[in-house]
């Protein structure tokens, strides 16, 4: 290539560079935003020809007809109160995998604003009935929140029942055990024996938060070294948990009708007790057996986890 | 015996092929047995399904549900002792197919994207940067054309001469002849 040619194309190949550049940077600047919108009240981001989207909160079976621990405590529920906040579903697509590192992609949502408690044991709770745009309502998010009023305030979760061994003879132990930590799930689709959050105009879909308290308690039905029982604290280690006046079920059972009562407000600040409980927490948020990613808003009461 | 009948039915070489045509003709269809086979490939997903703790999701009810009738379910079946499932999507239905697998009351879904605008190789999920246009692709795939060829035109550029410096004056130039 000859000097004449050369200078004829130097500041061509400058003006290329320079043109790429530019289009790079307009093109990045471009991108749609990937957060989701803000949430409201009980109002559809577009009105259209609209459906009813209910909204549950369910503690399954194993609250209504109790449950036997991973240490052979065999419990009964006669209250489990939780109080839930900025309940909202989503349209997200793509899908919203809670397992998955990407953040999600709201096309549409509804919100129920709360804050809301409900009593898990009778029955599955409604927690409200929205007016909702059609389409498929693939994603459900939730805090759980201390009760501002009623029998649970001050508590995000407060479980009251009676504890008996589930082997031998034995008198049931009260117990109450009280926790105040914020917690947020944010959760994928539900999944269980049918699809749900389909809404049709004029037609009425549902969804519903699903707590699975096995994954607090662990389950005496299987076998101490399966998955769910290694990670499950179990009722024995929640009762030992209050450091100020810690008792044993022993003790308990000495004592009679005195009920066993855990605050969570006891519990130091950041302690290991304190970061087991809040991971054991972490893990009752599902939508029917689908999973959630769960993150803590801090600690109520006595202070905060980092 | 002296029989009437076969005297009046034509049994001439020339009536007994036509005979034997009717024959055929009034054959019925079912009585052949051609088989007519033809292949096409079509893709198939190796689904993988563990639990948290790294254990495959053993024998698990797996239930797929086409993009066309996201309610009804288009193949029900299980994992095999592995946890694996292999999913062989219609191709002419494109779109997010759901695989759902369930087990000891534990489920989890994948979706499948089929279809040219969705597959892929791996269900890594990577929503957090959304897909770009065919436009955007066209434009990105010509900068760095242009990127290329303008690196190889500035490495091809003609270098000044490299020699010894030159004199500048006639006298200097008296001087280095003497040398």
């Amino acid at each position: 290539m000859s000097w004449f040619q050369w200078s004829l194309l130097r500041p061509l190949a400058k003006g290329m560079v320079l043109v790429a550049l530019g289009l790079g940077a307009g093109m990045t600047a471009c991108r749609p935003p990937v957060e989701p919108g803000p949430a409201r009240d009980g109002q559809a981001i577009s009105a259209s020809a609209t459906g009813t989207l209910e909204l549950w909160a369910n503690g399954e079976a194993f609250l209504r007809e109790g449950l036997v621990s991973k240490e052979g405590w065999a419990l009964q529920f006669e209250h489990v109160y939780v109080t839930l906040a900025d309940i909202t579903a989503y349209q997200t697509d793509p899908p919203f995998d809670p397992q998955g590192q990407g953040e999600l992609q709201a096309k549409a949502l509804v919100s129920l604003t709360g804050p809301l408690t409900v009593d898990l044991v009778p029955e599955r709770a409604l927690l409200g009935s929205l007016e909702a745009p059609p389409g498929h309502y693939n994603a459900l998010a939730w805090r759980l929140v201390p009760a501002a009023e009623g029998p649970a305030k001050g508590y995000s979760l407060w479980i009251e029942g009676r504890a008996r061994p589930a082997e031998g003879e034995g008198e049931a132990i009260p117990f109450v055990l009280k926790f105040s930590p914020e917690l947020a799930f944010v959760c994928g689709e539900y999944v269980g024996e049918t699809r749900k959050g389909f809404v049709r105009a004029g037609q009425v879909a549902d969804l519903e938060a699903t707590f699975h308290f096995d994954h607090l308690f662990g389950n005496g039905s299987l076998p101490p070294k399966d998955d769910l029982n290694s990670a499950a604290l179990g009722f024995a280690s929640l009762v030992k948990l209050d450091p100020v006046d810690p008792v044993s079920l022993e003790q308990g059972l000495k004592a009679g009708s005195q009920p066993l009562e855990v605050d969570w407000g006891s519990l130091q600040e950041g302690s290991p007790r304190a970061q087991a409980v809040l991971q054991s927490l972490q893990s009752l948020g599902h939508v029917g057996e689908g999973h959630c990613r769960a993150s803590s808003g801090g600690l109520g009461g006595t202070g905060s986890l980092p | 015996m002296n029989s009437v009948w076969p005297k009046r039915i034509p049994f001439s070489p020339s009536w007994q092929l036509s005979w034997l045509a009717l024959g055929l003709l009034l054959s019925p269809p079912a009585w052949g047995h051609g088989v007519e086979a033809s292949w096409r490939a079509v893709p198939t997903f190796e689904i993988q399904a563990r639990y948290d703790s790294g254990e495959p999701m053993r024998f698990a009810r797996v239930t797929v549900f086409a993009p066309t009738n996201p309610t009804l379910p288009w193949q029900e079946g299980e994992t095999d002792g592995e946890g694996r499932f292999w999913l062989q999507p219609d191709p002419e239905l494109k779109g997010l197919w759901q695989v759902r697998i369930r087990q000891a009351g534990h489920g989890g879904v994948v979706n499948v994207p089929v279809g040219e605008e969705g597959m892929q190789a791996e269900g890594i999920p990577s929503p957090s940067s959304p897909g770009f246009g065919p436009l955007q692709r066209g434009v990105m795939a010509a900068c760095v054309i242009w990127g290329c060829l303008g690196t190889a035109l500035f490495f091809s550029r003609p270098r000044p001469f490299q020699g010894p410096e030159l004199p500048d004056s006639p006298v200097d130039a008296a001087a280095l002849s003497q040398d």
